[in-house]
């Protein structure tokens, strides 16, 4: 059924296009020009050809767990549609219309966040952050802007050193920060009032999936009893309950102990992505308020399971 | 001089030739402020005759009115005493009823009219909308156009009608605060054995009280309570509750702070006594050494249970858990110091109880764990009057 | 009820109880109006009379068979038992009425009640009202030195005049009216003395309790000739358990205190130091008094103020005939440490000390006169002190200071010499940026005084109570610094109540906690909780609501002197109005509460003015109970370091130590 049209292509121009658009609307966004283009005309041919995309979506796109997040909830969001109003044209309609509505409410969401999270920086606190995740700047930048004076240690967030970008960003918004190596987390970790990090993806269990080094910060804090926030957007609760992050899917295998001649250098090799599990983590920070773990999993339940 | 009312409450009452109403609500803010009222029981049953004389006096014309000024009511009163968190429950509660009652209506009005379920669905379709707005993302704009249409249209209930469900839901909150014991105790009752040890750091609670006191005249339960003395703010209050315990012929002892730690062995269970229960589980109390105590119970695996009225659960979040405890005067805890060589002296009245450190609170509609009192909170509040200086959507749409 | 009778002037109208104690009560009150009478005629009559029972007493000795004053002595033994039943069968009948009406107690129940105070968790524990009875029973105690002399070969026996008795209180009106004895003579001294007497260390008393031979009832009132009280008094031998008597010595202790002396060991104890009460010299006393009230607080003060009592005495001591220093000293220095253990129960600093003295006293050599030993003997004592305490301290002091670095937050708990001093030294000697957070607690507020000490000096403190301990220790604190009572073998710190709870405060946020403790506190003993061995201190000192310390309440305010005259005066008006009023507020009132508005002379009316603290009246709440305790277990999990003079070492090696330095540990 494929007239040229990949949906992986119609992803990645999307996230091209608008740098601050987040994966899981970009995944709707292509997904809604899928059915655009395609048409479907019977219910079946609806739920068939979504399926076949994200499929594919999923395959050719390696290690995104909040790529899933997004065609989840518009699958799901479908399906409901279908199931309990038969209303299939109308839906349709609003939308093929609505892309770029979706899109500015995701954004505005961020914002939203940011609103809602300024109540827990104060004056004079050290913020560790992890990773880089724009909700999370939003939110620094945020509260910088309202004048709150607070200081940010960034870790490295190696190999993918993301935590140079956001180091970069903050700096220029005058906040001071310092950059430190990921393993220094265990020395500085009771000097610093309390973490942020974003997420990837939020699991069925309120634990979050995010970038790897996620995961010890965590233990971290908890021993530290520091409060660990997770600050991200509503549409990123997946459908998924990792039992730890052996059961997250991944690209690299672990441990890969093989090696092949034509490796000139060292590389390093492992997991990217972890799994850090719900009795870490105080309170997740989203724009639909200040969540507690258990909240996120009643949620979510209350959404899949009808 | 409008320092304690809203102005534009204060105005609205005045051209409503309210005055007496003014003054009510002004008394009450003072008193607040003054902290003449103390205990959450009193200011709850005060806050609630406040507000059967607002709901019977007030002027509005359509609901939503009533609305926004009990909202701009409740945030003079928070503001009056942030740290009096019954205050806001009770307003909260209220709002809840009333739109609850208000959106039955606009469902009502929505089926009669025609219009296609597709559009209430998303919204109906779990009892508080707290994230199933995830489907807000997707959602059609139309759902704006609903709300617009339902205020356009004349309501079908009329506002007297809406006046006798707001007093009516003062009544029942009445009826409910002034009888929380009788719930609590039917839980709480099975959760002590015989010859236990217990500890209550909280004196002053006369939950606790009154359900120690049950356990022992109805279920003939025996059991030693050991009451820390909470000195300098709590140590009559506490020495009255021993008496009276005793005098009930419940084993008590009394035991200094310090002692806390080297009795914990021995202690079979902890109960305390909250003053404001908050969304994520945690808690304050209105003793200072609490939560020393908790963490000791948590050090030695005993198990802590919170008693506290329905009233007490605040939809509030702890941002910044400095801004709500208080701290007393510093000549309780240093009466004489030597005018050459000051000091500096603390003396913290509340203390707030993390989540972790509490296994279970038992409330008179049942006993929940702390993970699990942000469902019970959505339950009867709205998340719309949570920050209550916040525009609700509905009065946006009304200007818009 | 007996209890209720007052020395002298008896209640003419006894209580309504059960008939046989009338009896005794009118008895009683007819030897009490009459002991004053004769009191005087005794005196003239005593010296000749002394002489004749002494014969006549000696002659019944030999003649009285065992067997036939045996079953009358048995006889007594039996009626005394019975009569023991029926009172507690009477008792319980009471406590059920009382449970049913919940009505205040009178004073049977205050007495009933007196007995239930100790509470199931630390009833294995020595309480207050114990040692103090003891005190009093000793520091009261007078003996006539004609009537009985102690020799080496043990006390002469001529004439038994007081006992402490289990549960009774009987003048020797029964001895005065047929036999006029020195004691009588001298106890009448004492009554007279008692009530003008106010200095604390011979306290007054509300009581004097004098029972005759057998600590029993009966006989006392059937015995009215000297023949049978010499033959009843003959046949008690001293060692014999079943009679608390002691010769020779009559002694007062209040009525509210003597229900404690129901255990038998007690009362051997007691019966011991009374025997050898002659050989309390007075700087140990003082120093009993002292740290019985408060005045000297604290592990490493009170043992330098046993070293320098220690060294008075020794100074003083005289080897008696027969015997060597390096033999007898020992001994003699045991019956000052009996008397000492009954103000508070001897530290482990104490102990430690205790131990070395006797190992150096056992090392004398003999043929060394009893002039340099002595001379050596204190001088040893002085090098211990200086080396174990002040040296150490130094040492300490120096080994701490490296950990605190410039602008540090320190928070300390109580009151300790060796913290004190390594702030000080920080602060003003090495001139750091120190900021203290002193935490305190009821009821001896100790914190006070080291934050007293310490802004002296001009330090920044900052006080609070532990209550305030959640607040005060997320004020970025970087270390906590503790004192201690001792270290045990097993690891675990025996300190100040509370100590445990800011240790584990400190862990839970990662703060590192240091314990400063010399060798001298280091003790063998292992314990795993708080409750198997503890100090119980009074629980008085917690009924009233205010900031004094133990110090100031019981500052030479003669406690008992005040609840003596209360007492009085309460006779008199019962006396007056001849009504029965309930006396469990007064018993147990000991006059601190409420009395610093009142002058101290001022009829305390308690029966009528309101309490003026909450609990005044807890004794007679049946239910209630006050547990005052003194020291608490921190385990080692909590320390990061215990810092001795020897250095540095976690909790867990503090048997190394005791190993490697036995000799000086």
């Amino acid at each position: 059924m494929s007239e040229g049209f990949s949906i992986t292509k119609t992803y990645l121009k999307f996230l091209e296009e608008d740098s601050e658009m987040t994966m899981p609307i970009a995944a709707i966004e292509a997904l809604v020009t899928l059915l655009r283009i395609k048409n479907p005309g019977t219910a079946a041919e609806v739920i068939n050809s979504i399926k076949s995309a994200v499929d594919e979506l999923v395959k050719t796109i390696p290690n995104s767990v909040s790529l899933r997040a997004g065609c989840d909830i518009f699958m799901r969001f479908v399906l409901r549609n279908l199931h309990l109003y038969g209303d299939w044209e109308s839906c349709k309609k609003h939308l093929i219309e609505n892309g770029q509505l979706f899109v500015s409410r995701a954004k505005s969401s961020r914002e939203k966040i940011a609103e809602i999270g300024i109540d827990f920086i104060t004056d004079d606190d050290i913020i560790l952050v992890h990773g880089f995740s724009r909700a999370v700047y939003s939110l620094l930048s945020h509260a910088a802007n309202n004048l709150i004076r607070f200081r940010c240690v960034i870790t490295e967030t190696r190999p993918s050193n993301q935590g140079e970008q956001l180091y970069k960003l903050l700096a220029e918004k005058g906040i001071p920060v310092t950059l430190v190596v990921d393993g220094a987390v265990g020395s500085i970790i009771d000097k610093v009032d309390k973490v942020f990090v974003g997420a990837e993806g939020v699991a069925e269990s309120g634990g979050i999936i995010n970038v790897i080094g996620t995961y010890p910060v965590g233990v971290l804090a908890h021993n530290a009893r520091k409060p660990f926030y997770v600050v991200t957007e509503s549409h990123k609760f997946v459908r998924m309950f990792p039992l730890s992050s052996d059961d997250l899917p991944m690209e690299n295998k672990f441990l890969d102990f093989t090696r092949r001649p034509s490796d000139s250098e060292i590389k390093v090799s492992g997991p990217t992505i972890d799994y850090t599990s719900q009795e870490y983590i105080t309170a997740l920070i989203t724009d639909l308020g200040v969540l507690t773990p258990s909240a996120v999993s009643e949620e979510l339940i209350k959404m899949w399971y009808d | 001089m409008s320092q304690f009312s809203n102005p534009s409450l204060r105005e609205l009452n005045n051209a409503n030739g309210n005055n007496e109403l003014n003054v009510i609500i002004d008394t009450f803010i003072a008193k607040l402020k003054r902290k003449q009222i103390v205990g959450s029981y009193a200011i709850a049953l005060e806050t609630l005759q406040l507000l059967k004389r607002f709901t019977s006096a007030a002027r509005w014309t359509h609901v939503t009115e009533l609305i926004t000024q009990l909202r701009a009511l409740g945030l003079q009163l928070e503001r009056a005493q942030p740290t009096a968190f019954t205050c806001g429950n009770i307003i909260r509660r209220l709002l809840g009823v009333l739109r609850d009652e208000m959106e039955e209506e606009a469902q009502e009005i929505a089926n009669e009219n025609g219009m296609n379920d597709n559009n209430n669905g998303n919204n109906s379709s779990t009892s508080e909308p707290l994230i199933s707005s995830m489907f807000n993302l997707l959602q059609k704009p139309e759902e704006v156009q609903t709300v617009t249409k339902l205020l356009s249209s004349r309501n079908k209930k009329t506002k007297t009608d809406f006046r006798q469900i707001a007093i009516q839901g003062i009544k029942d909150l009445i009826d409910e605060i002034t009888n929380i014991d009788d719930g609590i105790q039917q839980i709480a009752i099975d959760l002590i054995h015989d010859h236990e040890l217990l500890l209550t750091p909280t004196p002053e609670s006369k939950t606790v009280l009154k359900f120690l006191i049950r356990a022992r005249e109805r279920a003939h339960r025996t059991f030693t309570v050991l009451v820390t003395e909470g000195f300098p703010n709590n140590t009559d209050s506490a020495h009255e509750f021993a008496k009276k315990l005793a005098q009930h012929d419940i084993e008590t002892i009394i035991i200094p702070d310090s002692a806390v730690f080297a009795l914990m062995s021995r202690v079979g269970k902890v109960i305390i006594g909250t003053k404001a229960v908050f969304v994520n589980g945690g808690s304050i109390a209105s003793s200072s050494g609490v939560s020393t105590v908790c963490e000791c119970a948590r050090e030695f695996k005993t198990p802590v249970f919170a008693v506290a009225g329905l009233y007490k659960l605040s939809p509030l979040y702890p941002f910044n858990i400095e801004k709500s405890v208080e701290f007393g005067g510093s000549h309780e805890v240093l009466p004489r110091m030597d005018p050459d060589y000051r000091l500096d002296a603390v003396n913290k009245t509340t203390a707030y109880v993390p989540p972790e450190n509490i296994d279970i609170y038992i409330t008179n509609i049942g006993g929940f764990a702390p993970s699990f009192i942000y469902r019970i909170a959505w339950d009867n509040y709205k998340q719309v009057d949570v920050h209550l200086d916040n525009k609700s959507p509905l009065e946006k749409s009304v200007k818009a | 009820m007996s209890e209720n009778n007052t020395e002298k002037q008896a209640s003419l109208t006894p209580p309504p109880v059960e008939p046989p104690k009338e009896q005794t009560d009118e008895k009683n009150s007819k030897k009490d109006e009459t002991t004053p009478v004769v009191a005087d005629g005794e005196k003239k009559l005593s010296n000749k009379e002394l002489k004749e029972l002494k014969k006549q007493e000696k002659a019944a000795k030999r003649a009285a068979k065992k067997q036939a004053s045996g079953i009358s002595i048995e006889q007594q033994q039996q009626q005394a038992q019975a009569k023991r039943e029926k009172k507690k069968q009477q008792q319980q009948r009471e406590l059920q009425k009382k449970e049913a009406k919940l009505k205040k107690a009178n004073n049977q129940n205050t007495n009933t009640t007196q007995t239930v105070k100790k509470t199931s968790l630390f009833s294995h524990l020595e309480t207050t009202e114990e040692r103090r009875a003891s005190v009093l029973a000793i520091t009261s105690a007078v003996s006539n030195p004609k009537t009985s002399r102690i020799t080496a070969a043990g006390l002469m026996i001529p004439m038994v005049a007081s006992a402490i008795s289990g549960s009774r209180i009987y003048t020797t009106s029964s001895f005065a009216k047929s036999i006029s004895t020195p004691q009588n003579g001298s106890k009448s001294n004492n009554v007279t003395r008692t009530s003008t007497a106010s200095s604390s260390t011979t306290q007054a008393s509300v009581n004097v309790i004098n029972a005759a031979a057998g600590a029993t009832t009966t006989p006392t009132t059937d015995i009215t000739s000297t023949k049978d009280i010499a033959k009843t008094l003959a046949t008690i031998s001293l060692d014999s358990d079943e009679y608390a008597v002691v010769p020779g010595i009559s002694s007062i202790v209040p009525r509210t205190m003597e229900q404690n002396f129901e255990s038998q060991q007690l009362i051997s104890s007691v019966k011991e130091l009374l025997l050898n009460k002659d050989l309390i010299h007075p700087a140990i006393s003082l120093l009993t008094t002292n740290i019985a009230h408060y005045k000297i607080v604290g592990s490493i003060p009170r043992c330098i103020a046993m070293l320098e009592a220690f060294q008075i005495v020794i100074n003083d001591y005289q080897t008696p005939k027969g015997t060597t220093l390096s033999r007898n000293l020992t001994n003699y220095l045991s019956h000052q440490i009996d008397i000492l253990k009954k103000a508070r129960p001897l530290s482990v600093t104490m102990g430690n000390a205790i131990r070395w003295l006797k190992q150096e006293i056992s090392h004398i050599d003999p043929s060394v006169s009893d002039k340099v030993a002595k001379k050596e003997l204190c001088e040893m004592i002085a090098q211990f002190a200086k080396e174990k305490i002040e040296l150490a301290d130094q040492l300490i002091i120096e080994n701490a200071s490296h950990h605190i670095e410039d602008a540090t937050t320190i928070v300390v708990y109580g009151s300790s010499k060796v913290i004190a001093d390594i702030i000080i030294h920080n602060a003003l000697t090495l001139k750091k940026n120190i900021k203290v957070i002193v935490v305190d607690s009821r009821p001896l507020f100790e914190g006070r005084s080291m934050a007293n000490k310490l802004r002296k000096k001009g330090i920044n403190v900052v006080y609070a109570l532990i209550t305030s301990l959640d607040a005060v220790i997320n004020m970025n604190v970087d270390y906590v610094l503790l004192g201690a009572h001792s270290i045990l073998s097993n690891g675990f710190l025996y300190s100040r109540a509370g100590t445990a709870m800011i240790a584990m405060s400190a862990n839970r946020r990662n703060i590192p906690v240091l314990v400063c403790c010399e060798s001298l506190k280091f003790s063998q003993r292992v314990q795993l909780d708080s409750v198997t061995y503890n100090e119980l201190a009074d629980p008085n000192d917690l009924v009233s609501v205010d900031f004094k310390s133990p110090v100031e309440r019981l500052a030479n305010e003669g406690a008992l002197l005040k609840q003596f005259i209360k007492e009085r005066k309460e006779v008199k008006k019962k006396q007056e109005e001849i009504s029965n009023k309930s006396k469990g507020k007064a018993n147990n009132n000991g006059g601190k509460n409420g009395n610093k508005k009142n002058d101290v002379k001022d009829v305390n009316n308690n029966e009528e003015s309101k309490n003026v603290n909450v609990l005044d009246d807890w004794q007679n709440l049946q239910s209630l109970n006050i547990v005052n305790i003194l020291y608490d277990l921190t385990p080692p999990e909590y320390i990061k370091k215990v810092i001795t003079e020897f250095g540095s070492l976690p909790p867990s090696s503090v048997p190394v130590i005791l190993r490697e330095y036995k000799g000086s540990a």
